[in-house]
């Protein structure tokens, strides 16, 4: 255990930025599809999925930010290349490119 | 509201079954989806992205608490497989459902053989102890000269604590291009059947890489939540996502996946192997059969 304490990871507080990032993100899904079951409504459920979908970008861009102040210029374009591809999967998804 | 009911057990087996045998619910919910709720395969494909997704977002976060994901081997990967899971949710709509049914299934088989020689043929073989017994599942690290992850020189090496042994450990990163390969392939898979394809990333990393099996594990998991999202995105627009029938399998998923991670440890998972590997053959000939139209049940 004390050994535990000594290591200095370099990312341990981007890690726990993301952890709760994700465990926000599950909370609020939670929340959406419950809200859902109760209100019948399809907009939570969909909300629930659009949640589900934002809260890894989100972990990107927390990591993004942790590089940048960092300033680890590999780290953030690996991120940019990313977060381009995941770009390019909404604007192939938007224009319904079949 | 039965339906619900359904679809919940069906999210709560799967959850369950994958998180004791270590396979993704992806596995379990296309064939049921498909096979036993007559739903088409290319909506439950769908769902199952997004429950792997559910999956991944609840494990990722106690791997970054126990600081086991290697974020920057997970991203430079990443790059490859979300660019196939990209090609795989394009080529969805160019291939017809009996092909998909075809590679679904042998998708199918190929994963219980993986099962079987995790959770059994590993264990007997080479009597390596299990994750929840408190040791590494490294499979012939020792003999292919491969374990120099454990070494004191530091220099260059990536590291991580390991709360069983109680040491800290130390690995390189090798074989950079097997791994953008392999990823590229593992994206196309999870775009075009929506499975995670932990399968082939964690062999690869662990064996070809050398990154340890607890570490490959975590940064596997990570990065099948982002490439499940490229692919999601893509299946949401078009209109393959049907909302309520994916939340409810989400919420079954998040339910039994915690409910097999606490009882994994405590149960002799044997048997449950050997259930599931039954259940995923029955599938995957199933499948195979219905992509030349002909039906099991």
């Amino acid at each position: 255990m004390e050994e535990k304490k000594k290591i200095e990871s370099k990312e341990k507080r981007l890690n726990s930025y993301l952890s709760f990032d994700y465990m926000i993100g599950l909370i609020i899904t939670t929340i959406a599809i419950i809200t859902g079951f109760i209100t019948r409504n399809n907009f939570f459920y969909k909300l629930s999925v659009i949640f589900l979908i934002i809260t890894p970008v989100v972990g990107l861009l927390i990591t993004l930010i942790y590089y940048i102040v960092k300033r680890q210029i590999k780290s953030i374009l690996i991120i940019i290349a990313v977060l381009l591809i995941l770009a390019a999967s909404a604007l192939i998804g938007l224009l319904n490119f079949n | 509201m039965i339906i619900y009911l359904y679809l919940i057990l069906i999210g709560i087996g799967a959850g369950f079954l994958g998180s004791i045998v270590g396979i993704g619910g992806g596995i379990i919910i296309v064939p049921v989806l498909s096979l036993l709720m007559k739903m088409p395969i290319q909506n439950a494909i769908g769902t199952s992205l997004v429950a792997v997704m559910a999956t991944s977002i609840s494990a990722s976060r106690l791997f970054f608490k126990q600081d086991l994901t290697n974020l920057k081997t997970g991203l430079v990967l990443e790059i490859f497989t979300t660019a196939g899971a990209i090609t795989g949710s394009i080529l969805i709509s160019y291939i017809k459902s009996n092909i998909l049914f075809g590679l679904f299934g042998l998708l199918t088989l190929v994963s219980a053989y993986f099962s079987y020689r995790k959770n059994i043929s590993y264990q007997k073989n080479n009597t390596v102890e299990t994750a929840c017994e408190g040791k590494f599942l490294e499979p012939n690290h020792e003999s292919d000269g491969n374990n120099d992850f454990l070494k004191i020189n530091t220099e260059g090496k990536e590291k991580y604590y390991d709360s069983a042994s109680k040491q800290t450990a130390y690995y390189k990163v090798k074989n950079y291009p097997v791994g953008f390969s392999t990823s590229f392939i593992a994206g196309i898979m999870s775009g075009l059947l929506g499975v995670g394809g932990g399968f082939i990333k964690v062999p690869t990393m662990n064996l070809l890489m050398n990154i340890p099996m607890k570490v490959a594990a975590a940064t596997s998991n990570f990065m099948i939540g982002i490439t499940a999202v490229a692919s999601s995105i893509i299946y949401l627009t078009k209109g393959l996502i049907i909302p309520d029938i994916t939340a409810a399998v989400v919420v079954g998923v998040l339910l039994g996946g915690t409910a097999g991670s606490f009882t994994a440890c405590r149960i002799k998972n044997k048997y449950i192997v050997i259930i599931l590997m039954v259940i995923l053959i029955i599938f995957g000939i199933n499948m195979i059969l219905k992509a030349f139209g002909l039906n099991l049940f």
